[in-house]
């Protein structure tokens, strides 16, 4: 005979700031080589980078000890781990650029801005969020703002149109995408919507080939979905943020439902979307052939994803070393195609530990999702997480030729303001349910009595 | 910079960060959390102490002999003593669990989680149900801020409700009742 007992559950702060440590060393280490590898010498970018970055995190980390003490260890460490490495990219870039490309010469400043920003967007959501079921009251709310974030630049005067998509809006100077705060507050809404509906969407319905399948009438939501990303495709010819959402409804729902055959009904869905948009666009087209063979057209449509490819096979196993190789050849090497870069000059060997990073970063939000009570903080975090890894499977496999080439954003790496704030305030509202997940039940449950013989009272009266 | 140093500085940064992925993990491995199975005799002993703070020790609680090892100066002064009215276990009347029968203790939990005294595996039913515990000699159903609710009767209940013998509590897909 044997009993359970839960284990007494650890905030794990120390263990944090000893993988907070080892980040930033790892972070400082590669910029202190690109600085030495570009210049020949410590720059004062390196300078404020080395002060600058550690301060940010050590901000977020002391806000984590007061306000989640029981947040997961490993989420921010591996976060601070993935910017600091996209940071030092960049700037090996930005270097190369203000020598050969001085259009780009901004581009890590930029960067460090957003970073900043980006920071200072997580400790806001972990400063008013005490607690992440607060955000399932803004259920409808959040539906709203993400649509109207979607449907932003299609407004004409502020929607701008970037490499055949129109995702982007121009505020002054800035460009922003504000597809990727839509991200979070669609998954918001997602995780609400079905906490709600997932009884009803779970019901029985007739069986087909050892798929229990819906009922046609609770086929609704799941078709308002798809039309919506649909819509992103056709009208804004966005392949990658139209897979996103679709793809990132599809899970919650699963999740929500525990039923297989919602993503065989999402996969054909959104293949039969794929197809149609294929033939009626001719730049999916081209980007499907560019897939198939980037070589038949080097120096016209394939020339950027061979260029990557090229950058990947002179990396080889161990990199040529930060600032040893070329990335700069390859066009737009700082944000579709930063993990080319890294390959480049990390090699097979370090691409992989970047890789690693994301999934303990997924898996981390995974079992926050697992762990926390209620069934909102679960499809919330687990949706949070899942769009991580189906954005990076979109961009990493997109560059290595495994699937047509997207344009979404490779989180934390990439150059790009939006993507970058968005991203950590994914960051933040992880640590938040983690939070909720780790920290132990009170211990003492007291009944109110006296309440309750006021209440009797009450009823008594009446 | 020599060859060599251009090599070292290469490889270096490759097991900088490595390290950093070890390193999590070797984390990860250390935190793991949930629940462990512990041999009855040290298990019981340490679930005793946690449920003592939850509610009051009633005196007839048969199953936890280790309660009447401590001296309980307070408890021994009460009149609340063996008394035919007063409940003592908790019977399983409809549900997968049908004709179980649990010693009610000096309280119980009612869940899905491998942590509750009663374990209901039901969809409907959420981690942490509801809370059976005396009070001044009652005993009092309460909802932990459950999905799918506890029902008294019909009634959903909101705050603790009291419990008399025989009245049936309904959770999920389960049905109990106090004997």
């Amino acid at each position: 005979m044997a009993t359970v007992a839960p284990y007494p559950a650890r905030p794990g702060r120390g263990a944090e700031l000893g993988l907070l440590a080892l980040a930033l060393g790892t972070s400082i280490y590669a910029f202190a080589q690109v600085s030495l590898a570009m210049t020949g010498e410590l720059t004062t970018d390196f300078k404020r980078f080395a002060i600058g970055y550690p301060a940010l995190a050590l901000v977020v980390h002391v806000l984590l000890r007061l306000r989640a003490a029981y947040a997961d260890p490993v989420i921010l460490p591996v976060a601070v781990l993935l910017n600091g490495t996209g940071l030092a990219m960049i700037y090996r870039l930005a270097l190369r650029y203000q020598v050969s490309q001085p259009e780009f010469g901004q581009i890590f400043s930029r960067q460090l801005i957003w970073t900043a920003l980006g920071v200072v967007a997580a400790v806001c959501v972990l400063g008013f969020l005490r607690d992440h079921r607060t955000l399932r009251r803004f259920t409808y709310t959040t539906m709203l703002l993400g649509l109207a974030g979607l449907v932003l630049p299609l407004v004409p005067g502020i929607g701008v149109e970037q490499g055949g998509a129109r995702i982007w809006i121009r505020l002054g100077q800035m460009s922003f995408q504000p597809a990727e705060i839509s991200k979070i507050l669609l998954t918001i809404f997602f995780a609400g919507y079905l906490v709600t509906r997932r009884e009803t969407l779970a019901l029985a319905g007739p069986k087909f080939l050892g798929l229990r399948l819906p009922r046609p009438r609770d086929l609704g939501p799941i078709m308002g979905a798809w039309l919506a990303s649909l819509a992103v495709l056709i009208f804004e010819k966005d392949l990658g943020t139209s897979l996103l959402f679709f793809g990132l409804f599809v899970a919650i729902l699963y999740i929500a439902t525990d039923r297989p055959s919602w993503i065989a009904i999402g996969l054909l869905l959104f293949s039969g979307g794929v197809v149609v948009a294929w033939r009626l666009f001719a730049h999916l087209q081209t980007r499907v052939d560019t897939w198939l063979d980037p070589f038949a057209d080097y120096y016209e449509s394939g020339y950027q994803l061979s260029n990557g490819l090229f950058g990947l096979a002179s990396g080889g196993l161990m990199g040529t070393g930060w600032g040893k190789g070329r990335p700069d050849l390859t066009s737009l090497a700082f944000s579709d195609f930063i993990v080319d870069s890294l390959g480049e000059e990390l090699g097979l060997t370090g691409l992989f530990a970047i890789l690693i990073c994301f999934l303990l970063l997924v898996q981390r939000g995974m079992r926050a999702a697992m762990g926390v009570r209620d069934g909102f903080g679960t499809l919330l975090a687990s949706g949070l997480a899942f769009a991580i890894a189906l954005q990076v499977f979109v961009v990493v496999g997109g560059v290595t030729r495994l699937i047509p080439l997207t344009g979404l954003t490779t989180p934390f790496l990439a150059a790009g303001g939006s993507s970058l704030v968005a991203n950590w305030m994914i960051v933040a509202l992880l640590l938040r349910v983690s939070d909720g997940a780790r920290r132990p039940p009170p211990a003492t449950h007291e009944i109110d009595v006296a309440g309750l013989m006021a209440a009797e009272e009450g009823s008594q009266a009446a | 910079m020599s060859e060599l140093a251009v090599s070292l500085l290469r490889l270096s940064y490759l097991l900088a960060l490595w390290l950093f992925v070890f390193a999590a993990l070797g984390v990860l491995r250390r935190d793991t959390y949930g629940t462990k199975i512990l041999r009855r005799a040290a298990g019981a002993m340490s679930l005793v102490r946690k449920r003592r703070v939850v509610a009051p020790p009633v005196p007839d609680s048969p199953s936890r002999p280790t309660d009447d090892a401590a001296p309980h100066p307070q408890r021994s002064a009460r009149p609340a003593a063996p008394d035919s009215d007063a409940p003592n276990r908790l019977v399983v009347v409809s549900g997968p669990l049908r004709g179980t029968t649990l010693p009610l203790g000096n309280g119980l939990t009612i869940g899905r989680s491998a942590t509750s005294n009663l374990v209901l595996d039901d969809e409907f039913t959420s981690g942490r149900h509801a809370l059976i515990a005396p009070r001044d000699g009652r005993w009092y159903v309460e909802d932990l801020g459950s999905t799918n609710g506890t029902f008294v009767g019909r009634q959903r209940i909101s705050r603790p409700v009291p419990v008399r013998i025989g009245s049936t509590v309904r959770i999920g897909q389960t049905r109990v009742e106090l004997r």
